[in-house]
């Protein structure tokens, strides 16, 4: 279909992204498509900031390369993930959670939180978010089953992610690509042929030279592939990284607790086998290291957080760490992997003329990492910021129209203003500016046609049937632990 | 339908609602096909299918025949549903791209249940059972815009909106903050309100004769500014499709009811005298004309602010643009929505009105864009209109989404607005815009294999549309059939 077909996709760099990109490529695109991995010291360096939790969408992500849940939850310490538990919470210290849900019955053809604006002031005992989200409800009991089809059932109304370690999913995606296809090649990179703007092959450290018609670069933000400054990745950020793991009998929880600190903040993931500890801390460079004697910590990573301008420029493609370090504050980071992942297969090129792939993958990827952005950036908006470089710097990062626009409207009107296929919907959104303590000055007027006391038994009922439900769930480590062996029976 | 609206939605919370009417001044007429979005408005106000269709004339519609807009001699329906299905989530078109590629052209047509079903007259609800072809495509109406709006009225009245039969003429504004606090009809009688949504058409008696609001000019794209309409007699069964013919100097349109036809000649004044459309346009009825020919003048664009200080406008009073697509009355359903989303309290906080114009502005734009594409996708150079649109630097949203198709049948896609993805391949396909590759995971399978699957399809798209009723019989037997028609 092409005068010179696209054949040659060279993947450098073996950490979490190249391997994940790797094992997509390999399974969505035909077999006439040679893919090779350049699997090259260090590209894990930065995984550590894909966090732990991921969101729903990567049950069809693992699902599509090959990894479904009886294979990952036997060969990996992954749990399952209810979402993220604030605690403690910039300046005014706040708590809540941020969870995976369906969205919440819609009464009239109006949105549910418009209701409890409504009774704020009359039964603030009913006006809470959180009571009528059934995750919510599961995560404070810590209970964990999977969401069945029939929507009756109150659970129906949960999502979830997973708790993960990136260090293990790379060890388990990279298991897959050995199986597949792809060609895996043990070496640095120690220098690039280029031809005008191009790459035209890598020479790589025992001897041989890779063509390609394109390159991805998931090596980081320091590699010989590095792009052109103006397009380097810059921020004013810059974070440390530090991880640890107690291994432990029984798992407690089915959330990342998350709790701010003066100097950034620190998180407990549940695994199946122990309890994973992420302390993010602003860099300053006085800051003294201190001696790593601790078996169980690793090394602590410094990152400087930001996001390419312009990830794909002419036959190479920045992926991954060389494009984006986002802060592991939410699922984020993986999340967005996975969509850049995604974007890729949609736009593989079908020539070598890429200029129509090029523009629209970075016109989407502008567009996903400007909504992330101001997601988070809606983390640090609030009256006053803690006197520490962490708070500060957070809160010194600009913030764009469409948040202001979103924060202006939902606390005006509880009104959801929203862009094109943002990564994080309607029901982050809430929860995250509740959360955040932003409270709707008006409601939809609309929702005054249902009669004050049929909306009482409303909201009671369904607290009570969530409360109902979250009791006889069973424990998430029990959960799991019953899971597991009939997987195995099944094997 | 703002009245209609507002009343179901607002009705028992303390706000009062008038409309003001003149039976002198009939509806414009020229949206008179709709949008499947049209089933939800009327869901919502809990209109029954079958009343609402015999009082309106109504007939289903399936879609919208273009003929001669890719080239003279051309045909082709854009339906309001998918062609065949996503195989393994990889939209059709690149497997009969890759088809087409290889030397098995066939009709992209062939596999969508609503374009064959209407190229045979055919029509039935949706099925129930969504593994069934036939199950999943849309549907809208034609129907008297007339009829559908005293239909509405009856409705509003029903749910305390008083009407006052009269026509405004003037305002009066509150000199501090520029609001409008009165408005004055021609019988001296005076309304006061908090807010007032102008449907008063082109003329904008108050977001532009008094508020002076000013108008985003979209001619340079769509130049097209005058119509001229007629309404002729039923010639053979009614079908369940609009047309819409590319002329030399605009486009014909064709819109099948129960009880007649309306028509129109939807033409650039540059290049065509008024008399000559006319003429253009009543030898082309199919049958003997009901109406005198009604000559329509507009300026396609928009409102620079659809809601602005106390004042919304809905409908031609906001925006015009030319109803290829049927889109007038589509948008019109929009403004509603987002004004009771976004309904104010009396401190008419500014950040309603940001928020409203925010989301009407790229509704305008994107129905713009796609309109333009028909303008565009073309080969035809026949006359001096079309060769202005070959010579034309269209909107780089526009631009982008052409290049992206013909270099791989890639769509770029949004999540705000009313055209998705299928209709840009309909049109872009339909307008002989052929890709000159596809998506590379089409190569995935064997050629014989994707020949097979999709033989298949169309043999199972035909066999299910063998078994549809016509649309004439399914008219009558659904209960749809005015009285007189029945």
């Amino acid at each position: 279909m092409q005068e010179s077909p696209f054949q040659r996709i060279v993947i450098c760099g073996g950490g979490l992204a190249g391997v994940m990109c790797a094992a997509a490529l390999s399974k969505a695109l035909p077999s006439s498509i040679e893919i090779t991995l350049v699997d090259s010291e260090g590209a894990d360096e930065c995984d550590v900031f894909y966090g732990t939790v991921t969101t729903p969408s990567s049950y069809k992500f693992l699902l599509d390369i090959g990894i479904g849940e009886p294979h990952l939850l036997p060969r990996s310490n992954t749990s399952f993930s209810l979402g993220t538990q604030y605690k403690n919470w910039g300046a005014e210290g706040r708590s809540w959670t941020q969870s995976f849900h369906q969205p919440l019955p819609v009464l009239e053809g109006v949105e549910f939180h418009h209701y409890l604006t409504r009774i704020r002031s009359a039964a603030p005992q009913l006006a809470k978010l959180e009571p009528y989200i059934m995750s919510v409800q599961a995560a404070e009991k810590s209970v964990f089953a999977h969401p069945p089809q029939d929507q009756n059932i109150p659970l129906s109304d949960v999502e979830y992610g997973y708790h993960f370690l990136p260090s293990e999913w790379r060890r388990l995606i990279y298991a897959e690509v050995t199986s597949s296809a792809v060609r895996i090649i043990k070496a640095n990179i120690d220098s690039v042929a280029r031809e005008g703007d191009d790459i035209r092959a890598l020479n790589l450290s025992n001897e041989t030279r890779l063509e390609a018609d394109l390159f991805i670069n998931c090596m980081g933000p320091t590699s010989v592939l590095s792009v052109p400054k103006e397009h380097a990745m810059g921020g004013a950020r810059k974070l440390t990284a530090t991880a640890s793991f107690k291994p432990k009998p029984a798992m407690e929880g089915v959330c990342r607790a998350l709790s701010g600190t003066d100097h950034g903040w620190i998180s407990k993931t549940p695994l199946q086998d122990g309890e994973h500890t992420l302390t993010i801390s602003h860099f300053s460079n006085d800051q003294s290291v201190p001696a790593n004697n601790d078996k169980s910590k690793a090394r602590p990573i410094t990152a400087t957080i930001g996001v390419s301008n312009q990830p794909w420029e002419n036959n190479y493609l920045a992926l991954g760490p060389s494009a984006a370090i986002i802060e592991p504050l939410t699922s984020a980071p993986i999340l967005l992997l996975q969509r850049d992942i995604e974007r890729l297969i949609e736009l593989v090129p079908v020539g070598a003329n890429m200029a129509v792939e090029r523009r629209e993958y970075n016109r989407r990827f502008k567009d996903d990492y400007e909504h992330i952005t101001a997601f988070h950036r809606a983390f640090f908006e609030g009256p006053e910021p803690i006197e520490t470089a962490y708070w500060r710097a957070a809160t010194a990062e600009p913030i764009s129209s469409k948040l202001e626009n979103k924060i202006t409207q939902f606390q005006s009107r509880g009104a959801l203003a929203q862009y094109d296929l943002e990564p994080f919907g309607k029901e982050d959104w809430t929860q995250l500016h509740v959360g955040m303590g932003r409270m709707p000055q008006r409601y939809d007027k609309v929702a005054d046609k249902v009669p004050i006391e049929t909306l009482f038994q409303t909201l009671r009922n369904k607290i009570n049937a969530n409360k109902a439900m979250a009791l006889r769930l069973p424990n998430h480590h029990d959960y799991i632990t019953k899971l597991l062996e009939y997987f195995r029976k099944q094997a | 339908m703002t009245a209609a609206g507002l009343s179901n939605k607002l009705s028992g919370l303390g706000v009062n609602i008038q409309l003001v009417e003149s039976d002198h001044i009939g509806t414009i007429g020229v949206g008179e096909a709709t949008l499947p979005h049209i089933r939800y408005f009327n869901n919502s106000l809990g209109i029954d299918e079958r009343e609402f269709m015999r009082a309106t004339r109504a007939t289903f519609k399936l879609g919208i025949e273009f003929c001669d807009w890719g080239k003279l001699g051309d045909a082709y329906i854009h339906p309001f549903g998918d062609y065949g299905e996503p195989i393994k989530n990889i939209d059709f078109h690149h497997f009969w791209l890759r088809l087409w590629h290889n030397g098995h052209k066939t009709r992209l047509d062939d596999y969508s249940y609503p374009v064959l079903a209407a190229e045979s007259g055919k029509f039935q609800l949706p099925g129930p059972d969504l593994m069934k072809i036939g199950s999943n495509f849309g549907y809208a109406y034609q129907f008297d815009s007339g009829r559908y709006a005293q239909f509405l009225r009856r409705y509003a009245e029903a749910r305390d909106v008083i009407r006052t039969e009269g026509k405004a003429i003037d305002a009066s504004v509150n000199s501090e903050t520029g609001f409008i606090t009165s408005i004055h009809l021609e019988d001296g009688t005076e309304i006061e309100a908090d807010l007032f949504i102008d449907c008063s058409g082109f003329r904008g008696v108050l977001i532009e004769q008094k508020l002076k609001t000013g108008y985003d000019d979209w001619s340079e794209w769509l130049p097209c500014n005058r119509a001229v309409a007629v309404q002729c007699e039923t010639v053979g069964p009614s079908l369940p499709y609009t047309r819409a013919t590319a002329r030399e100097a605009g486009w014909q349109w064709r819109i099948p009811l129960q009880h007649r036809v309306g028509n129109g000649y939807v033409y650039w004044n540059d290049y065509i005298s008024d008399d000559e459309a006319a003429h253009r346009l009543m030898s082309t009825l199919e049958g003997p004309a009901l109406t005198d020919p009604k000559q329509l003048y507009f300026k396609t664009g928009k409102r620079r602010k659809l809601w602005n200080k106390n004042v919304v406008a809905i409908g031609l009073s906001g925006g015009f643009l030319e109803p290829l697509e049927s889109t007038s009355i589509h948008l019109i359903q929009e403004g509603i929505t987002a004004l009771l989303e976004l309904f104010p309290d009396k401190a008419f906080q500014a950040s309603d009105a940001a928020e409203y114009n925010r989301r009407m502005d790229l509704n305008f734009d994107r129905v713009r864009d796609f309109l333009l594409l028909h303008y565009v996708a073309t080969q035809r150079d026949d006359s001096k209109m079309w060769r202005y649109f070959r010579n034309m630097t269209l909107p780089e949203s526009l631009q982008e989404k052409i290049q992206a198709w013909t270099h791989r049948g890639y769509l770029l896609r949004y999540e705000h607005g009313v055209f998705l993805p299928p209709s840009w391949v309909a049109v872009m396909a339909g307008q002989n815009l052929m890709p000159k590759a596809y998506d590379v995971r089409a190569n995935a399978s064997s050629l014989d294999e994707v020949k097979a699957q999709l033989d298949s399809v169309r043999r199972d798209t035909q066999a299910a549309v063998k078994q549809t009723p016509s649309h004439a019989d399914y008219l009558k037997q659904y209960g749809a059939l005015a009285d007189e028609m029945a």
